[in-house]
C-alpha cells in the first residue's frame, strides 16, 4: 500500500511538467498581446512605444522557450512566480482563495452526499413506484437547471423575500448555506442515479437473499449489507466532484460572490496573468491527483478484496 | 455590575452609531492593487481615489481646480509652477511637499515602476522643487493640456517611502484611510481623521467585491448594498419602476465611433464616407439597443469634455436615399466592406445594426469580431476598413482624444482612420502650445469642424452612465464616471 502511494506521488512529476508546458503553450498560442490583454480596453490612447517598454520590464519581449524555461527554473526551486497583475506571490494568491473554495466544497459535497444518498437509495428501494419517479425527477432537475439561475432564484426567495439569509459574500455560517445548497443540488443528482443504479445491482445479488432469508429486516438488510457493497462507484463520483470542486465553482463563485480559486482564475486567464494561471492550475492539478489517490485508498478500506500490493 | 453594564451598553452603542456611519458598496472585480501607479485598472482606482489624492481635479462643472495646489501658473509655456496646500500630510505623519511631490511623479515616470499608466504623464520631463511648497513641472515641449492629465488617478500622489507595500497598504492623503482587504471578498476604508479638507460624515466604506449585476441588484433591493454602479439596460429599467431606490443615469467621458480608414481605396472617396453616415439612424441604435441610455454623438468628444464644440450641428442626418445618391456618384455601387471590432456585447450588438442600417443603402458589411488584443493588432494593419471603438476621453480635456485620432503622428496607434491633414496638426500643436483657455477652445473648434466635414469617423452616441442608489445616501457626487466617486460632504440618514 505504501509503495503504491509512493508509486502514485512520484508520477505527480511528469503529469505536473505537461501541465505547466500546456497551459504555457495555450496561452502563448493565444491571439493578442499579453500586455494589452493587461491593460484591457482602458489602456486606449497607450503608445507603441509605452507599450514596448513595457513588455520588456514584464519579461514578454523575450523568447517562448526561454520565458519556459525561466519559470521552470522558478518552480524547481519551488518559487512560482509573481502575478503579473498584481505584482504579488502567486503562492500567497492561491493559498488566500484556497479556504473560501474547500469551505464551500467541502459542504456542498455535504449537502451533495446526503441527498443523493438519500433520493438515490429511496429510488432504488421504491423502484418503479412514484418515490423512484419523484427522487429521478429531482435529480433530473439538479443536473439541468444551471447554478447561475437556480442561484438567484435561491437568493430572491431567502434573501429578498423572506430575508433569513445574506444574498452573497463570505465571511459567516449564514453565507455559506446558499451556495453550499446551489452547487450541492446540482451534485447531488449525479450521487443519486449513480447511488439508484448501484444499489439496483447490488439488491439483485445473492447474499442480500440469503440476508433476508436469515430472517433480518428489511432495514437492516438494505443499510449494512447492500448500500455498504453498493457504495464503491459512488465513492468515485463523489471523488471526482469533489476534486472538481476544488478547482473552483467559477459560477456559483461568481453568483454569489464567493472570494474562490475558480473566480481568480478565470480572471487571469482574461488578463493573460500567465504565472497566476500556471501556479493555479498546477496547485488545482496536485489537488486533483491527491483526491483521485484518496479515492482508490478509499476502495480497499471500503472492500477487502481491493489489494494494492 | 452596574458599571459594566453601562459599559456594555455604551459599547453596543457605540456599534450602533458606527453602523449607522458605514456605507456599502460593490464593485465587479478584486482591484489587482492599490498602488496607483501599477495599475490602469477601474476598480483599482475607484478605491485609489479615495485614498490618494492628485495635484489636481475635474469639477462637476467641467472646470479644473486644485486639488493638492492651492495656485499654479505656466512660468513659461513649458514650466508649470505650483504652490501646494501648505501642512498637508500623508496619513502616516509624513509631510506632503514639494519633494514628496517630485518623488512620487519620479516614481510614476521611472520606466523601472513599469507603471502601465505613464503614457499620461510622458510629457513630463522633469520635476523641480523650488522650496518646501512649491515645485516646478517641466514639460519638454509645451503641453497645455498639462493640469488634465495631473489630475489622471495614476498622478496621485504617494508617499514613495513604503514601495510595493502600497500594492496592499495604501497610505495617501485622502478623506478616507485604509483599514482592510479580504481578497476578492471585500475592503473596508475608513473616514481620515486629520483630512484637510474636513472629516467626512460617512464613518467608513465597505466595498464589496460582487461580480454579478444580478446579484447586486438583489443586494442593493435588499438592503445589503447602499449604491451600485453600471447596471446594464434591462436592470436599470427594472430598478427605476421600484420604490425605494433612487436611480440616475449621466453623461460621462465615452463616446462610441465608427471610424473609417480614410486611405484604403475604398473608403478614399469623401462621398462614400458621409454617404456612410447618411445611413445610419443613430436614434434608433439608441431607443432599441441602448433602452435610450445614450445621447446622439456628432463630434468625437462628449459636452462633458472641455473644449467640445457640442453645439455644431449634425451635418449627416438620416437619409438612405441620400446616401444611395452619393455611392452612385462616387461610382461605389455594390460596396463590401469589413467592420472590425472587439468582444464587447453592446459593440457587438451596434454592429449588427449598422450591418442591417448599411444593407439597405447597398453596402454589404462583414462583422469581425476578436478580442481586444488581436483587434488591436488588426488596427495596425493599413488594410483595415471600418472600425467600432467605445473610448473614454479619461483626462476630460479635448487634446486626449482629438490629438490621438487625429494628429498625423498618432497614425497607426491611436489615429486608426490614418487622417493625416496639416492644417489639423498645425490646430492641435498649437493648443498644446498655448495654456490660454480661449486660444485652445478656437483650435480645438477648428479642429473639430474639420473633421465633420471630413467624416474619418462618426461619433454614433455617448453612453449614459447609471447608478442605483438607497435614499439613505445623499449628497454624495459623481464626477462623469463611478471612479471618481466624491463622498467627502455625503452624508447617511438610516
Amino acid at each position: 500500500m505504501t509503495l503504491f502511494i509512493i508509486r502514485r506521488l512520484a508520477a505527480l512529476v511528469p503529469v505536473l511538467l505537461g501541465v505547466t508546458l500546456l497551459v504555457f503553450a495555450m496561452l502563448w498560442l493565444a491571439p493578442g498581446d499579453p500586455v494589452l490583454a493587461l491593460l484591457g480596453e482602458s489602456a486606449q490612447g497607450i503608445s507603441r512605444a509605452a507599450l514596448e517598454e513595457l513588455r520588456r520590464a514584464h519579461g514578454f519581449d523575450r523568447g517562448p522557450v526561454i520565458q519556459y524555461l525561466d519559470y521552470l527554473g522558478g518552480l524547481v526551486r519551488g518559487d512560482l512566480g509573481t502575478s503579473v497583475r498584481s505584482g504579488q506571490p502567486v503562492m500567497q494568491e492561491v493559498l488566500g482563495r484556497f479556504p473560501a473554495t474547500l469551505l464551500l466544497a467541502g459542504s456542498a459535497m455535504f449537502v451533495a452526499s446526503v441527498l443523493g444518498l438519500t433520493l438515490g437509495v429511496l429510488a432504488a428501494v421504491f423502484r418503479r413506484t412514484v418515490v423512484d419517479h419523484v427522487a429521478v425527477l429531482i435529480a433530473l432537475l439538479g443536473v439541468s437547471v444551471p447554478v447561475f439561475w437556480s442561484g438567484l432564484l435561491l437568493m430572491l426567495l431567502f434573501a429578498l423575500d423572506l430575508g433569513w439569509l445574506p444574498a452573497s459574500g463570505y465571511g459567516t455560517w449564514k453565507h455559506l448555506v446558499l451556495p453550499a445548497s446551489a452547487v450541492g443540488f446540482s451534485s447531488a443528482a449525479f450521487i443519486a442515479r449513480i447511488t439508484r443504479a448501484s444499489m439496483i445491482e447490488t439488491l439483485r445479488q445473492d447474499y442480500v437473499r440469503t440476508a433476508t432469508a436469515k430472517g433480518l429486516g428489511p432495514g437492516a438488510v438494505r443499510l449494512r449489507h447492500a448500500l455498504r457493497n453498493a457504495l464503491l462507484p459512488v465513492v468515485t463520483v463523489v471523488g471526482l466532484q469533489f476534486g472538481g470542486l476544488l478547482g473552483g465553482a467559477v459560477l456559483t463563485e461568481t453568483v454569489f460572490a464567493w472570494p474562490g480559486i475558480g473566480r481568480m482564475l478565470v480572471d487571469a486567464i482574461a488578463t493573460r496573468d500567465l504565472p497566476l494561471v500556471q501556479g493555479s492550475v498546477l496547485f488545482i492539478a496536485v489537488l486533483f491527483i491527491i483526491v483521485n489517490l484518496a479515492v482508490d485508498v478509499s476502495y480497499a478500506v471500503l472492500n477487502p478484496k481491493v489489494r494494492y500490493d | 455590575m452596574k458599571r459594566t453594564a453601562v459599559a456594555i451598553l455604551v459599547m453596543l452603542l457605540a456599534t450602533l452609531a458606527l453602523a449607522q456611519g458605514r456605507l456599502t458598496t460593490a464593485i465587479s472585480s478584486n482591484p489587482p492593487t492599490l498602488d496607483p501607479q501599477k495599475t490602469f485598472n477601474g476598480y483599482s482606482f475607484a478605491i485609489t481615489n479615495q485614498v490618494y489624492e492628485t495635484l489636481f481635479r475635474v469639477t462637476p462643472a467641467g472646470e479644473i481646480e486644485g486639488l493638492l495646489a492651492a495656485s499654479w501658473e505656466f512660468v513659461d509655456p513649458s514650466t508649470l509652477r505650483i504652490t501646494l496646500r501648505d501642512g498637508i500630510t500623508f496619513t502616516d505623519g509624513t509631510p506632503l511637499d514639494a519633494a514628496a511631490v517630485k518623488a512620487s511623479l519620479e516614481r510614476l515616470l521611472d520606466p523601472a515602476t513599469a507603471a502601465p499608466g505613464r503614457f499620461v504623464v510622458s510629457a513630463i520631463d522633469s520635476v523641480e522643487v523650488v522650496d518646501a511648497t512649491t515645485v516646478d513641472i517641466l514639460t519638454g515641449e509645451p503641453f497645455a493640456p498639462l493640469l488634465a492629465h495631473l489630475a489622471h488617478p495614476v498622478a496621485a500622489i504617494v508617499p514613495v517611502a513604503h514601495g510595493d507595500d502600497l500594492a496592499r497598504d495604501p497610505v495617501g492623503s485622502g478623506p478616507f484611510t485604509f483599514v482592510s482587504w479580504e481578497q476578492s471578498n471585500q475592503l473596508l476604508l475608513k473616514a481620515n481623521a486629520d483630512y484637510w479638507g474636513g472629516v467626512p460624515a460617512i464613518e467608513e466604506v465597505l466595498y464589496r467585491i460582487i461580480p454579478e449585476v444580478s446579484t447586486q441588484v438583489i443586494e442593493l433591493r435588499s438592503g445589503g448594498l447602499d449604491i451600485i454602479f453600471n447596471i446594464p439596460p434591462d436592470a436599470f429599467e427594472a430598478l427605476e419602476a421600484a420604490t425605494s431606490v433612487d436611480t440616475t443615469a449621466y453623461l460621462g467621458w465615452g463616446s462610441t465611433m465608427l471610424g473609417m480608414n480614410t486611405v484604403n481605396p475604398k473608403l478614399q472617396d469623401l462621398r462614400v464616407r458621409q454617404a456612410l453616415a447618411h445611413a445610419i439612424d443613430k436614434s434608433l441604435i439608441i431607443e432599441e439597443f441602448l433602452r435610450g441610455l445614450a445621447e446622439p454623438g456628432v463630434v468625437p468628444i462628449p459636452p462633458t469634455v472641455r473644449f467640445a464644440a457640442s453645439d455644431l450641428e449634425e451635418p449627416y442626418p438620416y437619409e438612405p436615399e441620400t446616401a444611395k445618391a452619393l455611392l452612385a456618384e462616387a461610382g461605389a455601387t455594390g460596396l463590401k466592406l469589413t467592420l472590425d471590432i472587439y468582444q464587447n456585447p453592446d459593440l457587438e450588438a451596434v454592429a449588427q445594426v449598422l450591418q442591417f442600417m448599411l444593407s439597405e443603402v447597398g453596402v454589404d458589411l462583414t462583422i469581425r469580431v476578436q478580442e481586444y488584443a488581436a483587434y488591436v493588432e488588426q488596427t495596425a494593419k493599413d488594410d483595415i476598413e471600418l472600425y467600432l471603438t467605445s473610448w473614454g476621453t479619461v483626462t476630460l480635456d479635448a487634446d486626449y482624444t482629438l490629438y490621438a485620432f487625429f494628429h498625423s503622428s498618432e497614425i497607426p496607434d491611436n489615429n486608426v482612420s490614418r487622417y493625416r491633414v496639416a492644417a489639423i496638426d498645425a490646430l492641435l500643436e498649437e493648443a498644446r502650445d498655448n495654456p490660454a483657455d480661449s486660444t485652445r477652445a478656437a483650435a480645438y473648434r477648428d479642429v473639430q469642424e474639420l473633421v465633420l466635414a471630413d467624416v474619418p469617423m462618426v461619433t454614433l452616441y455617448y453612453p449614459l452612465s447609471t447608478i442605483a442608489k438607497s435614499p439613505v445616501l445623499q449628497g454624495e457626487i459623481v464626477r462623469f464616471s463611478w471612479i471618481n466617486l466624491d463622498l467627502r460632504n455625503a452624508t447617511l440618514a438610516r
